[in-house]
């Protein structure tokens, strides 16, 4: 940078000098010119006056003013000089001089006859009344582009500004060195460097270093807390995304359908359980208000109360229906509306929760059958009971074959009615968990002799045929002695309640490898093929008009069926219309004791 | 003798109400459900029919409305036995004349009661032009 600011220094100076010998070149021809000219205007009588013979070389003297005027003279036409001023120093060089009137002014250069400087003369003519009487000649020396004196005045000049040029280079690179400092740890800090100019520079720079390093300090403590607040805003947008997503996930796990809508009825949310119960797919519902998406007309209906919220919409709303095509299925749809959390008078929408109600629905009318079944049923016997009693206490009761027979209808309705009771209670028992089975080593054959005996000598079996082939030597099993009677006595029952007059009832019971198949087979109505998977459902009624006038109640098999699961068994049923019934149980055996069995 | 006929599928109902009634000389024939009550009705037209509601095949009710329809000028009474809790199904009865209710359980004692003052009435309002 030096050098080049040198060399760039020494073209100025070459050119400055330069230009000032052009002008003093230039100078010096005017000066020529002029001079001649104005000797060649003097009247030749004034120019050599005798008294007055200085006035030429007054005129010539002004011009050793001039450092370039070499000489000045006159001579006449044959070169004899008539008046002459010299510098100091300059000799004058012999011209010839051409005395054609076109050639008496011009210049010509010339060379000095002493030291052989290069000389620059300028010549007019000397006229006495227009005869030419001589000429007038001026020398001058041709000015040198380099002069000593001028080399020691740039000497000189160019002394201080070598001098100079590093000094301010030095004073611009002190100054210039916090900027680079401050360049460098911008760049630092543009990493996440250090937030400081670590200088201490004085005067300007300082205030401008300490102002900085106050920006920077704020700056960094401004950053600081941004980034701590960035942090914390990433923190909580997290734990945002992940609360969403756990509710998200709980809506979606919910069971139920849930959708919800804005307060302008569009639905904002809709969970996946939308689609199996309502039919629309969740994303044809999101976005849409309930004109777009429910084609079902009571939901939409029911939806569309929703949607200009007003004070008397804001309870909750419920609906319940069978989807069209779908009459067997019951779906409850209920209406919530959101309420903010700030301001309970501020619905923020509504929540509508559709539940799939079939099973309770089918439970409930189920229940209320149930109910009118068993009430009928408890009633039927009551009826008998009270006009029987009633018939002895009348005249007919008199009657000794009447009372006889009153008092046996009473005893059987009674028994009946008991029955009926202790299936309920068993049932209620079971269904409620109560119920804890007490297994005991029983003698199976004597069980199910008891039980059978016991019905064939009651007046129900009357008109039909009992018959029981049970081996003597069957196997003993681990029952609940009580609940097993129930079971065997239900199908028994059955096998009579749905017989013909002069049909049976056989009771059969078999060793099969290890289990034990108990078979209770009837000569009644049987069960239709369709009817079949059913028989063993609560409350199940076949729908044959034979069946309906036998009053079942439609828990007999479903408790025989509870009990022989709960002893890990089997029961099953094979049955044709008109021909009869079969009900075989399946029981494994009790696990052989070689010890106690053999010693017994 | 004034026969009455009792229609129902509980045959203890039928037996019970047969022992009464033949004890105090009616004639009693009985039916199980409504298609034989019509049977018996149009062999032998009763003086009064008793009847059970529920009922398979033919129920009380198709029992009564047809015999409203078939038997215009029917003289004889229909007696239903119904109770309490199947009162919200008494609305058909009232296309038909000349029926009552028997509240169930059924007092025989009552029923007894009820036929005398039946007949007496009948009687008594068929004299004057005897």
């Amino acid at each position: 940078m030096i050098a080049a600011s040198l060399i760039a220094i020494a073209v100025i100076l070459f050119l400055l000098v330069g230009r000032q010998a052009e002008s003093r070149r230039a100078q010096m021809r005017v000066q020529g010119l002029s001079t001649v000219r104005s000797i060649s205007g003097v009247p030749y009588e004034q120019l050599f006056p005798k008294e007055n013979a200085s006035s030429l070389l007054q005129a010539l003297l002004n011009l050793k003013g001039n450092p370039d005027f070499a000489y000045g003279l006159i001579a006449d036409t044959q070169g004899k000089q008539l008046g002459e001023v010299t510098a100091a120093g300059a000799l004058i060089p012999n011209a010839t001089m051409n005395v054609e009137p076109a050639a008496w002014y011009g210049e010509q250069s010339l060379v000095s006859p002493g030291d052989g400087r290069k000389l620059r003369e300028f010549y007019g003519p000397v006229l006495n009344k227009g005869a030419l009487q001589g000429f007038v000649r001026l020398g001058f020396f041709e000015p040198k582009t380099f002069n000593t004196e001028q080399v020691s005045f740039l000497s000189m000049l160019a002394l201080p500004v070598f001098l100079l040029v590093p000094l301010f280079y030095f004073l611009i690179r002190r100054e210039t060195k916090p900027l680079d400092k401050i360049s460098e740890q911008l760049q630092e800090i543009a990493s996440m460097g250090p937030a400081k100019i670590e200088l201490n520079p004085t005067g300007e720079m300082g205030n401008f270093v300490q102002n900085f390093n106050q920006f920077m300090q704020l700056t960094k403590q401004r950053i600081g807390d941004f980034e701590g607040e960035k942090m914390n805003m990433i923190a909580s947008n997290r734990m945002l995304a992940y609360k969403k997503d756990k509710m998200e996930t709980v809506l979606q796990a919910i069971p139920e359908a849930v959708l919800v809508m804005d307060d302008s009825g569009i639905v904002s949310f809709a969970n996946a359980k939308v689609e199996p119960l309502l039919g629309v797919s969740t994303d044809k519902v999101v976005g849409q208000n309930a004109e777009q998406w429910c084609d079902n007309p009571d939901v939409r209906k029911f939806l569309s109360r929703f949607q200009s919220q007003t004070q008397q919409k804001r309870r909750v709303e419920t609906l319940e229906y069978s989807p069209p095509n779908h009459a067997e299925r019951r779906i409850a749809a209920a209406a919530y509306p959101l309420f903010s959390s700030q301001d309970s008078n501020d619905t923020q929408g509504t929540l509508v929760v559709f539940r799939d109600i079939t099973q309770e629905h089918i439970a409930k009318n189920m229940g209320a059958e149930f109910v009118a079944q068993v009430s009928h049923e408890l009633k039927t016997p009551l009826n008998t009971l009270a006009m029987y009693s009633e018939t002895l206490l009348g005249d007919a009761g008199k009657n000794e074959a009447i009372r006889v027979e009153a008092i046996n209808v009473i005893h059987d309705e009674v028994e009946r009615m008991s029955t009926l009771i202790n299936n309920l209670l068993s049932i209620s028992k079971m269904e409620l968990g109560n119920i804890t089975l007490e297994r005991k080593l029983v003698r199976l054959v004597d069980l199910l002799k008891d039980t059978f005996d016991n019905l064939a000598q009651s007046d129900r079996g009357k008109d039909l045929k009992f018959i029981a082939k049970l081996p003597p030597d069957l196997a003993p099993v681990a029952l609940d002695k009580d609940l097993f009677r129930i079971a065997v006595n239900n199908l028994l029952t059955n096998a009579i309640k749905y017989n013909r007059p002069g049909g049976s009832v056989m009771l059969l019971a078999e060793e099969i490898d290890d289990q034990i198949v108990i078979r209770v087979r009837d000569t009644g109505i049987g069960i239709g093929p369709a009817e079949q998977s059913h028989v063993f459902e609560k409350f199940f009624r076949s729908s044959s008009p034979e069946a309906a006038g036998r009053g079942g109640h439609g828990l007999g098999l479903y408790l025989a069926r509870e009990i022989i699961e709960l002893h890990h068994g089997k029961i099953n049923v094979q049955s044709e219309l008109g021909k009869g019934t079969e009900f075989s149980i399946t029981i494994k055996k009790a696990p052989i004791r070689i010890n106690s069995g053999a010693t017994a | 003798m004034k026969r009455v006929l009792i229609v129902d599928d509980q045959p203890h109902v039928i037996r019970v109400l047969k022992l009464n009634l033949e004890t105090e000389g009616y004639q009693v024939d009985t039916a199980a459900n409504g298609h034989e009550a019509l049977q018996k009705i149009a062999a032998n037209e009763p003086d009064v029919l008793i009847t059970d509601i529920q009922m398979p095949g033919m129920s009380g009710q198709e029992l009564c409305q047809s015999i409203q329809a078939n038997m215009p000028t029917r003289k004889f009474l229909i007696l239903v036995m119904t109770s309490t809790t199947e009162r919200d199904q008494r609305d058909w009865v009232k296309t038909i004349t000349h029926l009552e209710f028997l509240e169930k359980p059924l007092s025989p004692r009552k029923l007894l009661t009820r036929l005398k003052q039946y007949f007496s009435n009948e009687t008594g309002l068929e004299n004057p032009h005897a």
